[in-house]
């Protein structure tokens, strides 16, 4: 082994199998209570309904060491969002630990013990912030419970404060590691007669004085991602992949490959079956004694390809397919009113199509994993958003039982919905197989990620609106037209799915008389797969465009428009738009509040100065967007000179999420989106060219850098200290918003209407 | 896409039985309208908050033709233990198609609420039979063929 080897804190050998340390303990004994909700008739939501629900026992995620130490299992992936730091918040908070004393250790993939693990939906606080606090109440109970034990006083004369229990009455005090083996062996208490701190109690819930507690390793390279777990006798392995979805291997030069020193051997990967899922793609791979030989190997190789079905697929022509998908009729997916009517009684009508291309998801870090088998057990290290997927998948391929296979979840390098796919975890374990167990890291390359990636959707949307005198719209059409994520799961699905509509189109809330959206047809020819936000991005794009757009109609301000177009105050259960996802919440829990969207537009507008003067060339735009149970409203400034460049001096975003739990970390989820999303208005696009994609890289990827990130970004919380009221989520909605804010805003400043992503050159021509 | 073709037969019955309601079609409207929020709460708890399992499922759930077929005409999407994960999909399956035909049933319902205030009450009728049909076919509400409700 070498000095890197188990340097993730992984809960799986550290607290059960070697233990934490000298002196841990769980902090009890024996299997963990079923707390799955019962399997009922009546409906579950949240994370009642997700695969293996949640956990909140106290004896899987709460360790606490004789010398104190308390050691907080996250069974979350952190990818830059900061989970790890958060959950540890909630549960140090109930537990009154001292944050100085906190550690933390990673739940390795095993629903069945940890609840569902699949991080994804922007819910790991919405769903678990209070299974965590019961964690922690529930430990801080034993432990005072240990401490009236010991002292032979009633349990409710002692109370933990900061890492020790005291008794005020005769001054004693004892610290968590003194009363921790006495705590253990106590029963866990029962969840309903837990006393859950008054949020006035906090010592770290909703304040800003957590840093990332992975911060210090990060910063000194200590942080242990996908890439860098290391094994003695270990081989590097590359791919070569068909550079058309579904081709297939014809022939290589293995000959070639292996006379590249280092080459070790080449194994062939079959071609999946359609749908893929989460399959590998197939290919060749080339394993050798390191990275470099490998990737040159893989060059020797010369692969030649059979391009199957997709090998067609060409940008330019989609889009006009997709396009004259819109201009026709589609499935109704929702409707209210007359739109017919209101469209004929319209003093006029107004159209405009939007179009948004594929994306990658490029996270810095691009996906690699390691994975070793021996006495027939696989081990992985994987920087997975779901390993319990990658666990089941991987062990049905491999071909031993999910129980032999052990997914330890590394620190991710971001994520954005990538890595929810574990096909590249399955290469690495066909190949450790293929080398009779020897460990195998597989790396994919920067131009690996880009060519090979679950993109996602490509998308048109159209949108009509019938105008008053006024014009306001009597009734709008929007018809939105992309391959659906279901095409990796069922083959050849046409229309989007419930939940990639219930993103923005079927629970849009504008007060509007009539109302109709359709789903026209698309197929998909790549691997279509979640990115951050989903389907909301083109939705908020279009719809936000097209608001825009009717307000300089009409001659309105923008903003004064968009609030009379959402209309008065209300709290409307989703499903009386006929929304039928609502993020998976139950609706009467989770409505949809027509003045928390106002009030952030508000804010946002605020904060940037809406209406104030803007010299030439300047502009400011606005938009907002209800997701993932929570409100975002994005205001932007724009500056556009004379030689058609864009600057974007400020923007403005204000989110209300609800409670609030680690605001530091929503402020930083609100400018990454920022960041994001000035990539997405700017530069980024996947396009195809005979089945094959013509990005590979930053260069031609391009994600935003120093000089085209915004100036300034304000992040404007909207505080809600009511912690019985739910959650909402933060890694995705802050998203949507930021590019129709950017694209109105040039409107402002050019009279330059964007429809098309990204602007590229648009702006100089 | 395939539906549930028992479901079907059942929706057909629905279709024949409506003509000889006796209440208004604004009441059948309202007695609708409440089952279909109900079928689309329904809809939404068997569909989840993930996006990975909420694709799987609604896209599975449109493919499955009968409980009987679920393993074998779907591969089992790998969120939990297969059994479960089945009995997901089948319950997402009566969920209208995952939901599918809840959205649907949505919007033949406004449908039926412009055809009433028209004062059409033969098209009015005819949008909430198709209501029924489709929240029938979603396995989630008991509708009662004999009062239409």
């Amino acid at each position: 082994m070498t000095m890197r080897e188990f340097t993730l804190k992984n809960v799986s050998r550290r607290a059960v199998v070697t233990g934490m340390g000298t002196g841990a303990f769980l902090i009890a004994v024996g299997l963990p209570r079923p707390l799955r909700a019962e399997e009922e008739e009546e409906p579950a939501f949240g994370a009642d309904g997700m695969p293996n629900g949640w956990r909140d026992s106290p004896q899987l995620f709460v360790a606490i060491d004789e010398d104190g130490t308390v050691t907080v299992t996250t069974h979350r992936s952190e990818m830059g969002q900061g989970v790890r730091t958060s959950i540890a918040m909630v549960i140090a908070d109930e537990l009154e630990a001292d944050w100085d004393r906190v550690r933390i250790a990673q739940a390795p993939g095993d629903e069945e013990r940890y609840g569902n693990q699949d991080t994804d939906g922007s819910r790991s606080l919405r769903h678990f912030f209070m299974p965590m606090r019961r964690a922690g109440a529930a430990a801080r109970t034993m432990l005072e419970q240990a401490a009236a034990e010991e002292w032979d006083v009633a349990v409710d004369e002692v109370r933990a404060q900061k890492h020790v229990v005291v008794h005020e009455a005769s001054g004693r005090a004892l610290g968590f590691g003194e009363l921790a083996r006495r705590a253990a062996e106590r029963e866990v208490p029962e969840r309903e007669g837990l006393r859950l701190k008054q949020p006035a109690e906090f010592r770290y819930i909703g304040t800003d004085t957590i840093g990332l507690i992975d911060n210090r390793d990060i910063t000194t390279g200590r942080a242990i991602y996908g890439i860098d777990p290391h094994f003695e006798g270990m081989y590097y392995a590359v791919v070569a992949r068909p550079p058309v979805f579904g081709g297939r291997v014809t022939r290589y030069d293995e000959e070639a490959a292996l006379a590249v020193l280092g080459v070790e051997r080449i194994v062939e990967i079959d071609a999946p079956d359609m749908p893929t899922e989460f399959a590998p793609l197939g290919g060749v791979a080339v394993i050798a004694t390191n990275t470099w030989a490998a990737m040159r190997g893989r060059e020797a190789l010369n692969v030649e390809w059979e391009d199957g079905e997709h090998g067609e697929y060409d940008s330019e022509s989609y889009r006009e397919q997709l396009q004259a998908a819109a201009r026709e009729p589609g499935e109704i997916v929702r409707q209210q009113g007359d739109l017919d009517a209101a469209m004929e009684g319209a003093e006029r009508t107004f159209e405009s199509e939007y179009y948004i291309p594929h994306l990658a998801h490029a996270p810095m870090e691009p996906p690699a994993a390691v994975a070793r088998i021996e006495n027939g057990r696989c081990e992985v290290w994987a920087p997975s958003q779901a390993p319990q997927v990658t666990r089941l998948r991987l062990a049905e391929r491999l071909g031993v039982e999910p129980e032999d296979v052990t997914v330890h979840v590394t620190l991710l390098g971001g994520g954005f919905g990538r890595k929810s796919k574990p096909d590249f975890v399955i290469e690495a374990g066909v190949l450790s197989q293929a080398m009779d167990g020897a460990p195998v890291k597989v790396t994919w390359t920067r131009d690996d990620d880009i060519r090979h990636g679950y993109y996602h959707t490509v998308s048109f949307q159209r949108l009509e609106a019938g105008l008053d005198a006024s014009g306001l719209p009597r009734g709008i059409l929007h018809r939105t037209v992309a391959p659906t994520i279901g095409s990796i799961f069922v083959p050849d699905p046409m229309q989007q799915l419930p939940f990639e509509l219930g993103m923005g189109v079927t629970n849009s809330p504008f007060h509007l008389s009539a109302y109709r959206a359709e789903n026209p047809k698309a197929p998909a020819h790549v691997r279509i797969g979640w990115y951050r936000s989903v389907s909301n991005i083109p939705h908020a794009f279009a719809i936000q465009s097209f608001v825009d757009e009717l307000a300089h109609e009409a001659g309105r301000d923008p903003k004064d428009y968009l609030l009379e177009l959402i209309g008065p105050d209300r709290r409307m259960n989703p499903t009386e738009l006929g929304d039928v996802w609502n993020y998976g919440e139950d609706p009467e829990r989770y409505p949809i509040d027509t003045a928390r969207l106002k009030r952030v537009i508000e804010v946002a507008a605020e904060g940037i100065g809406w209406g104030r003067e803007m010299p030439p060339g300047r502009g400011l735009g606005i938009a907002s967007h209800y997701s993932f149970v929570s409100y975002v409203a994005v205001a932007a400034e724009v500056h556009v000179d004379d030689a058609g460049e864009l600057t974007i001096p400020r923007v403005d975003i204000a989110i209300d999420c609800g409670p609030q739990v680690n605001p530091e970390r929503i402020r930083s989820q609100m400018e990454g989106s920022v960041i994001m999303g000035v990539g997405q208005a700017m530069t980024a696009q996947i396009t195809f060219e005979n089945g094959r994609a013509i990005q590979s890289n930053f260069h031609d990827y391009v994600i935003p850098r120093m000089n085209t990130s915004p100036r300034e970004i304000n992040v404007h919380l909207i505080p809600s200290n009511d912690y019985d009221q739910p959650l909402g989520g933060v890694g995705e909605p802050g998203l949507p918003p930021v590019v129709p804010a950017i694209t109105n805003a040039i409107f402002a400043a050019t009279g330059k209407r964007i429809r098309i992503l990204p602007i590229g050159d648009q702006l100089r021509a | 896409m395939k539906r549930l073709t028992l479901m079907a037969v059942a929706g057909a019955g629905l279709l024949c039985a409506g003509p000889i309601l006796a209440s208004t079609c604004a009441e059948r409207i309202e007695e609708v309208d409440a089952r279909l929020q109900e079928a689309a709460e329904r809809s939404i708890a068997t569909s989840t908050a993930g996006q990975g399992v909420a694709a799987a499922r609604e896209a599975q759930a449109g493919e499955l033709v009968d409980d009987e077929e679920v393993a074998e005409e779907v591969p089992t999407v790998p969120y939990q233990d297969e059994d479960d994960e089945a009995e997901a999909v089948r319950r997402a399956a009566e969920a209208g198609d995952g939901g599918e035909e809840i959205m649907e049933a949505f919007a033949f319902l406004d449908e039926a609420r412009v055809h009433e205030e028209a004062g059409d009450d033969a098209a009015c009728e005819a949008a909430v039979a198709e209501v029924v049909r489709l929240i029938e076919n979603s396995g989630l509400a008991e509708v009662d063929v004999e009062n239409g409700r």
